[in-house]
């Protein structure tokens, strides 16, 4: 299909795809402007102008992925853009905004002597690199994209040199991040050789798959995907989770439970259409792998793995470390049963709770320093709106109306039923478990709000006022959290209307 | 906007104005509870008194499109903003109301935190509300959750010692419940299309028509899971669903925890209308949309309403601690209204919606009654008291009528209920068969038992000697105060009109038992 191109056709063709770009050149050179406004102006205003930038590029995403109509590969078919994916990175984007407008606040990162400024550049390129992990369409591109991702995602886990356990979790992260990579690679380049081509949607790539032993196809197939479960943390290569988030500050760890998990998992789901003849999810294209079971018992271990350890959890971040792991594993239910609207319905949904749990985390840790979610007695008698708050995005992790959360959820349970009825068993299973998970978060959960209103406040303890700038953060998350509860059409048929 | 809607916004409204009312006036707070409850009472009498009455079905209905969402393959979610109430709904929003009224009062001296308090109370008024009106699943589900956080907060903030525990047993204990629901509403959801719209349907109205069903749908008459007919599961489902909330047996043991740990106040709302919602969804929900199998329930239904009332009265018997006896007692009473329904005759009904209300009242009073002895003397161990009659002859007084009226004296409302369920009981053997006889004598037996713990505990705690451990507890237990004469004189008044003018509740749900009757005989 993509066979050697004249020169002057491959010049015709960047030509032609480079319009396609602009909103990556726009970031690319919003970075430019971040390094050189961190040099020579000032550490804060390379702050807002990267947030500005980022949430910019992401509004104007939400508007182009409207207007575009069908998908188009670009650059030889190195990269597939498609209104979808246009609004997975507005979403990443938007949500990469307001999680460096989080950190402009946050002490953590305020007191580190090398400023702030490079933070701001590495989210920035890192995620830019993500746009490439949800356009790319061949393995080069996606391992581009990963790597460019990955790279910057390291050095700001290490962002909070105040203390030593930063570097440890960032040196974790960071062995483990290489090692998937080098499997994937690894994995990625059997695939090259059993099939010959890069571009994973061109047909001889699925007839190269084929043909090969299945042992072989297999064995590449894990080794590459074992690369993209990383990025999503889903069980077994999750362990660098709880460390990281634990390690690295509030923003930071914010930043990873949504924009690497969210890309990856796009990828993931695109990578998934390979085997899915027409795109519709109906029919099996490789029946040597069921990947609906494969991804069902993923998402299944996932979730309960992540419930059962956060049951255990008291640090602020650990806890949201496994949560963001049994989220992942129902977001797998959605890859599993193919279906990208309440993947993308899901992932929004998570990604708004989540900034706002985080922000109340950030600012607890701001205002007194508390990192443990047992200090946290009483705080919720005396900054009300965000003890209001609280309750709101907890219960929406929970997945109890009328939030965000219980839609999303009922979402995932009812399309786990359909499927059911129509005759895949394991479905039940996968439902089962799913209920039984969300009882079980219940726990973890409600601990947050139970020790800001019902255990008692230490009373020596001094609890500054808190500004009403910070509770607004939180209230515009929560307010969000229950608008998508009780008017959850407008999301999802902005999400409709993409496919 | 429609009446129903009225009375659910009203608590809401007094909600935001308890917690923006400045301290200077919390006054006003103070009896925005009792404030709110006259006014939704005016709003219910105007529904009940004052619009013509259809006799069948429901009444008063608010349709209004809320959620639209396209599922792609699956089709069309549509969630409708339904209410509508029938004699069934009334009466217990009726109840509802007078007890949030009563409960407002009992709590009117609240010390800690006090805006918060009233603001959750009035919460989980309108989510009550809520649910007896809600005619869509969906917002059914929304409604019915909405009580639990208000609960799990009333218990665990403003509770006893033991309050955190008993607050998460009591919040995870509902929501297993309320996940079994959820299912149960889902598949109904995904089986049912409305024959208008063409689209599936969360209404009330679409889903109880198995005429609706879509052909090899889980639910459809035909539908098999697990190599059981799927509506007999799907019955079993919700059965064990609400009875974790009516509670009973032996899904109870939340109940006592969190009874003992509440705020007087909040016991009373729990035991007066949160248990109430247990049996309304199993009326509404699982006799209301799976008539055709929930005959062979029937013996289920009735031993599980036998075993609670047996096994409540006993545990009743041995408790030491006054609220806990209280607590096992609800247990008891609220057996009788599962054996009236699985009688499924027109008394045993009637007695079941009976029991019902007048559980709701002598309830709320029993419990006000625990509440008077811990606000003196914070203890509640019956063995501590002795001769209170002579300290508190009033309190003695109100004590007693409480007590003769909920151990089934007649000329009390609990006298009617359990003998109308108990004619049911004993009927059902003749008339088709549902209920052995059996039960109906066993349960007979928790009505002795009845009389033995509440007969014992009065003679313990208000007969004999006034002694006492501590020598201050005499200058503590003081008789009532207007505050408490106003809430157990009319508790008590309500006892004893219902008991002896039965017409005037029965009045407002005949027409209901006679319709659900006839639709469960038809299928």
């Amino acid at each position: 299909m993509w066979s050697t191109p004249e020169i002057s056709d491959l010049v015709n063709q960047v030509l032609a795809s480079a319009p396609h770009l602009f909103k990556e050149y726009f970031l690319a050179g919003s970075l430019i402007i971040t390094i050189l406004l961190d040099l020579f102006v000032g550490k804060k205003s390379t702050f807002l102008f990267s947030s500005l930038a980022l949430i910019f590029a992401g509004v104007w995403g939400l508007f182009d992925a409207v207007s575009f109509t069908s998908p188009i590969a670009i650059f030889s078919g190195h990269a597939m853009i498609s209104s979808a994916g246009i609004f997975v990175n507005a979403v990443l984007d938007i949500f990469s905004g307001m999680i460096l407008l989080l950190a402009f606040a946050d002490k953590d990162l305020e007191i580190n002597s090398q400023g702030m400024g490079e933070l701001a550049a590495l989210v920035l390129a890192a995620t830019i690199g993500a746009h490439f992990v949800v356009f790319g369409s061949t393995l080069l591109m996606i391992f581009v994209g990963l790597e460019m991702m990955s790279l910057p995602s390291y050095v700001i886990v290490a962002y909070r040199v105040r203390k030593v356990d930063p570097a440890e979790s960032s040196i974790k992260y960071a062995l483990f991040g290489l090692f998937s990579t080098g499997l994937m690679v690894y994995g990625m380049s059997w695939l090259y050789g059993i099939t010959g081509t890069l571009h994973i949607f061109s047909e001889p790539f699925i007839a190269g798959l084929t043909s090969a032993p299945a042992t072989l196809s297999i064995f590449a197939l894990i080794l590459t995907l074992t690369g993209f479960a990383f990025k999503i943390s889903a069980v077994p290569f999750h362990f660098w989770t709880p460390d990281a988030y634990e390690g690295s500050s509030g923003p930071v760890a914010a930043w990873l439970a949504i924009v690497p998990k969210l890309a990856g998992l796009w990828l993931i789901y695109s990578f998934m259409n390979i085997f899915y003849l027409n795109n519709d999810g109906v029919e099996y294209f490789w029946p040597v792998i069921n990947w609906k079971l494969v991804w069902g018992i993923v998402g299944a271990i996932t979730l309960t793995f992540g419930n059962l350890m956060a049951l255990r959890q008291s640090n602020f971040r650990r806890l949201m470390g496994y949560s963001s792991i049994a989220h992942t594993g129902f977001l797998l239910f959605g890859i599993a049963i193919m279906d990208p609207q309440i993947v993308l319905f899901y992932a929004v949904t998570y990604g708004i709770m989540t900034v706002g749990a985080f922000s109340i985390g950030i600012f607890i840790q701001n205002k007194l320093g508390f990192e443990f979610i047992t200090q946290y007695g009483g705080l919720g008698k005396k900054w009300p709106v965000m003890g209001l708050c609280s309750i709101v995005i907890m219960i929406g992790f929970v997945g109890l109306p009328p939030t965000g959360g219980f839609v999303a959820k009922m979402l995932v349970y009812s399309s786990l039923w359909v499927d059911y009825l129509n005759g895949d068993s394991w479905n039940l299973l996968w439902l089962i478990v799913a209920v039984i998970n969300t009882l079980i978060s219940l726990v973890y959960y409600l601990k947050i709000p139970y020790y800001l209103f019902i255990k008692e406040a230490d009373d020596k303890m001094f609890h500054p006022r808190l500004s009403n700038v910070t509770s607004l953060v939180t209230l515009i998350f929560a307010v969000a959290t229950i608008y998508i509860g009780l008017f959850p059409e407008q999301l999802s048929q902005f999400i409709s209307a993409l496919f | 906007m429609g009446l129903l809607t009225l009375i659910i916004l009203l608590p809401l409204l007094g909600m935001v104005i308890s917690l923006v009312i400045p301290k200077k006036v919390m006054w006003i707070a103070r009896i925005i509870n009792p404030v709110v409850a006259i006014g939704q009472l005016v709003v219910w009498f105007f529904l009940n008194r004052f619009t013509p009455r259809v006799e069948n079905g429901f009444k008063y209905i608010e349709s209004l499109n809320w959620i639209n969402l396209s599922l792609g393959d699956i089709g069309n979610l549509k969630i409708e903003y339904l209410l509508g109430a029938d004699g069934l709904t009334m009466a217990l929003m009726g109840l509802s109301i007078l007890i949030f009224f009563f409960a407002g009062i009992a709590s009117i001296k609240t010390a800690v935190k006090p805006q918060g308090f009233f603001a959750l109370l009035l919460l989980l008024n309108a989510s009550v509300m809520g649910v007896f009106c809600a005619l869509d699943l969906f917002l059914f589900f929304v409604f019915f959750e909405f009580m639990l956080l208000p609960l799990y907060f009333l218990i665990g903030i403003w509770g006893g010692p033991k309050r955190e525990y008993a607050a998460l047993k009591f919040f995870i204990y509902t929501l297993v419940g309320s996940v079994f629901l959820l299912l149960v509403f889902i598949g109904l959801y995904l089986s049912f299309k409305s024959p208008e719209t063409g689209s599936f349907t969360f209404s009330f109205f679409d889903l109880k028509n198995p005429e609706n069903a879509l052909s090899g749908s889980l639910f459809h008459p035909d539908g098999v899971l697990f190599g059981f007919p799927a509506r007999a599961v799907g019955f079993f489902v919700l059965l064990v669903a609400f009875c974790i909330k009516i509670p009973a047996f032996p899904f109870h043991t939340w109940l006592p925890d969190a009874h003992v740990e509440a705020p007087t106040a909040v016991s009373m709302v729990l035991a007066g209308v949160v248990l109430k919602v247990g049996a309304y969804g199993l009326i509404r929900f699982g006799y209301g949309l799976f008539p055709d199998v929930a005959y062979q329930f029937s013996y289920w239904v009735g031993l599980l309403g036998v075993i609670s009332i047996i096994y409540g009265a006993f545990n009743a018997l041995a408790m030491k601690d006054i609220k806990k006896m209280i607590a096992y007692s609800s247990i008891s009473h609220m057996g009788f209204v599962l054996l009236g329904l699985a009688s499924i005759t027109i008394e045993g009904w009637s007695g079941a919606f009976y029991q019902m209300i007048s559980h709701g009242f002598l309830s709320a009073m029993l419990f006000f009654i625990a509440g008077v002895f811990a606000n003196r003397v914070q203890s509640r161990e019956i063995d501590k008291f002795s001769g209170l009659t002579t300290l508190m002859p009033r309190f003695g007084a109100f004590v007693t009528i409480a007590f003769f009226a909920s151990l089934g004296l007649p000329g009390f409302s609990a006298f009617i209920a359990e003998i109308m369920v108990l004619f049911g009981a004993f009927g059902s053997e003749s008339i088709n068969q549902l209920v052995p006889r059996w039960m109906a004598i066993a349960a007979t037996g928790g009505i002795i038992l009845g009389a033995s713990y509440f007969l014992w505990t009065l003679q313990r705690m208000f007969f004999g000697k006034p002694e006492f451990e501590n020598a201050d507890w005499k200058e503590k237990l003081t008789d009532l105060t207007t505050l408490e004469w106003f809430v157990l004189l009319p508790l008590a008044i309500f006892a004893l009109v219902l008991g002896i003018f039965p017409q005037v509740l029965v009045d407002i749900f005949n027409g209901t038992v006679i319709l659900l009757i006839d639709q469960l005989a038809i299928s």
